[in-house]
């Protein structure tokens, strides 16, 4: 054969290669969906943490370096395919329009924002008594301690929108309150980012109430503070009852990555009877996703006590793999056996198995391990862990 | 600037779920084609599948979603096995032992396992687009402009990367105990 026939030859043979089948799918894709999120939301804190730091940074060196804070060149958001960029401001959330002109003029106990041109959504986190929020455009001044408003500034005209709380607009002398569903300006809001408006004072809403503004003392601004939400005769304070939240939400939350949510959800609602052991495992989930790897195992092991035999194999499995990440091989093992999970007919038998004979090994306990690697050849002579069991049994 | 903003996906794809649960057979045979017979297939594919749900969250529809996968599967697995290179024995001999004739024939001798095996570390020596243009084109069996959508490069670029793969790989295999011997009638 030519060098080329080789070659080709080679490359055929690999490409007809049987491929071998998957352990389980599900379990794949499920762990699969639940790292990825995990891992997004970490790159997602990574890149707010640095830009933060670089806040401070910057912020520190403008103090360090000049004897007055001197006001930031504007910032232009930039740009992208859905219109809207949220910005996050310390405690505070901003949807801004694309194309809007934002500045910081001060950023301490007192913050203060230019905005020039654009419209800027600003959820503005609850404010102590001696912190003040304000937002100046080209023709007001927009104050607050703690609410959702809009302003829009075209060609130095401004519109403000209120969708939660109370802001108080400065037009030269003139003074205007603006409470929930008010506005004040000739302009047009984006309908975009009056959505968004509302969706912020919809989930400022939904927060518990131990989240609500702290009833400040009496400010010595003109404005009052934003105790509560503005709507007539305090909605806070007669609100039903927030109804509990159900498995479908958590599972709901979990999918979408949202695990530290989840997990604060649970907290503070306790699993209804009958669904301790689905929402443990969502538990588990959720804390391994975060990598609190004691919270899973604890989570996963409360799972296997309380679900049916074979997903408590299940669950058994993750507690233990969870352990033996921890490098608790002895706790893995004893989970292992207790739960079931490499008994025969458990959905995790192979890859149980597999584990225990390794764990065993590790522990010293070659004979065990042998035996362990044993039944694994016999119940999967074609198992993905086959060379490593037949090592285990050489020993 | 330093200003902290989170910005939102644009173009997300319907329904991210279905559309892994729809790519996993597909990933699982691209690693396969990639990394060769090996006992962590499982592992590789998993961390694949990982990446992938990280990266259709930044999918922006340049692509198709399967070009965009395989990018994203090729790339990982290469840095998978970079990885654990240091850490295990790069190839390992799984599937069905063999039993060895007392006169080898070629045909047999180029699908054996141990001829998989050195094909395989023949192919990690090579540079990653190499090795990527050769997976593509001749085990792959993609089209040129295919295999160039897949890398993002042009099929010119691709012709040429597959050509220098080719005599790489050649030179290897000639240099291998198991295969030396089949090239004999060429020298």
């Amino acid at each position: 054969m030519t060098e080329m026939d080789v070659l080709d030859r080679l490359a055929e043979a690999a490409a007809h290669r049987r491929i071998p089948k998957g352990r389980d799918d599900a379990a794949l894709l499920r762990e699969a969906s639940l790292v990825g999120r995990a891992r997004i939301r970490a790159r997602r804190q990574r890149v707010r943490w640095m830009v933060g730091a670089s806040l401070a940074l910057a912020a520190a060196l403008l103090l360090a370096l000049s004897p007055r804070p001197t006001p930031t060149a504007p910032i232009s958001v930039a740009a992208e395919v859905t219109g809207l960029e949220t910005l996050i401001l310390g405690d505070h959330t901003l949807v801004s329009t694309v194309g809007s002109t934002l500045a910081i003029d001060a950023l301490e106990t007192h913050t203060s924002l230019r905005l020039n041109d654009g419209a800027v959504v600003f959820d503005v986190a609850p404010l102590g008594p001696e912190r003040s929020f304000e937002v100046h455009t080209p023709d007001a001044v927009v104050r607050v301690v703690g609410t959702v408003f809009a302003v829009t500034v075209v060609n130095e005209h401004t519109r403000v929108d209120v969708f939660e709380g109370r802001v108080e607009v400065m037009r030269g002398t003139e003074r205007e309150v603006l409470t929930q569903g008010e506005s004040s300006g000739d302009l047009a809001i984006d309908p975009q980012l009056r959505a968004r408006g509302e969706l912020l004072a919809a989930l400022r809403a939904a927060r518990p109430a131990a989240m609500a503004p702290t009833a400040p003392t009496a400010p010595t601004d003109p404005i009052e503070p934003a105790r509560l939400p503005s709507s007539p005769r305090g909605r806070v304070e007669e609100r039903t009852p927030r109804s509990p939240i159900t498995l479908a939400d958590l599972r709901a939350l979990c999918d979408r990555g949202a695990f530290a949510e989840a997990l604060e959800a649970m907290e503070n609602d306790p699993a209804p009877p009958g669904e301790e052991g689905e929402w443990a495992m969502l538990e588990g989930d959720a804390a391994r996703a975060l990598s609190d790897l004691p919270r899973a195992a604890a989570a996963y092991e409360r799972a296997a006590s309380a679900l049916t035999p074979s997903r408590a194999a299940l669950a058994g499995f993750l507690a233990a793999s969870t352990h033996e990440r921890m490098g608790e091989d002895e706790a893995a093992l004893a989970l292992l056996d207790t739960t079931g999970a490499a008994a025969p007919g458990s959905p995790l038998e192979e890859r149980a198995l597999a584990m225990r004979a390794s764990l065993l090994a590790r522990l010293g306990r070659a004979s065990e391990a042998a035996e362990s690697a044993r039944r694994y050849l016999a119940s999967f002579p074609g198992g993905e862990a086959r060379a490593r069991m037949e090592r285990l049994t050489e020993r | 600037m330093f200003w902290p903003f989170d910005r939102e996906a644009p173009a997300r794809i319907e329904d991210e779920d279905a559309t892994l649960r729809a790519l996993l057979p597909d990933v699982r045979r691209w690693v396969a084609r990639y990394a060769g017979p090996r006992n962590d297939l499982d592992d590789l594919v998993q961390e694949a599948m990982i990446e992938l749900v990280v990266a259709l969250e930044r999918f922006r529809g340049d692509a198709s979603v399967r070009t965009y996968a395989r990018r994203i599967v090729m790339r990982t697995t290469l840095r998978e096995l970079r990885a654990r290179r240091s850490r295990h024995q790069h190839l390992e001999l799984v599937g069905e032992p063999e039993t060895e004739s007392d006169a080898p024939d070629p045909e047999r001798l180029v699908s054996s396992r141990r001829a998989i095996a050195a094909f395989y570390a023949a192919l990690e020596t090579l540079s990653e687009k190499r090795r990527n243009a050769f997976v593509l084109c001749a085990i792959e069996r993609l089209s040129h402009d295919e295999a160039a959508a897949v890398e993002g490069t042009s099929i010119e670029t691709v012709r040429a990367r597959l050509k220098h793969a080719r005599a790489d790989l050649s030179a290897n295999l000639r240099a291998h105990p198991a295969l030396s011997h089949l090239f004999g009638e060429d020298e």
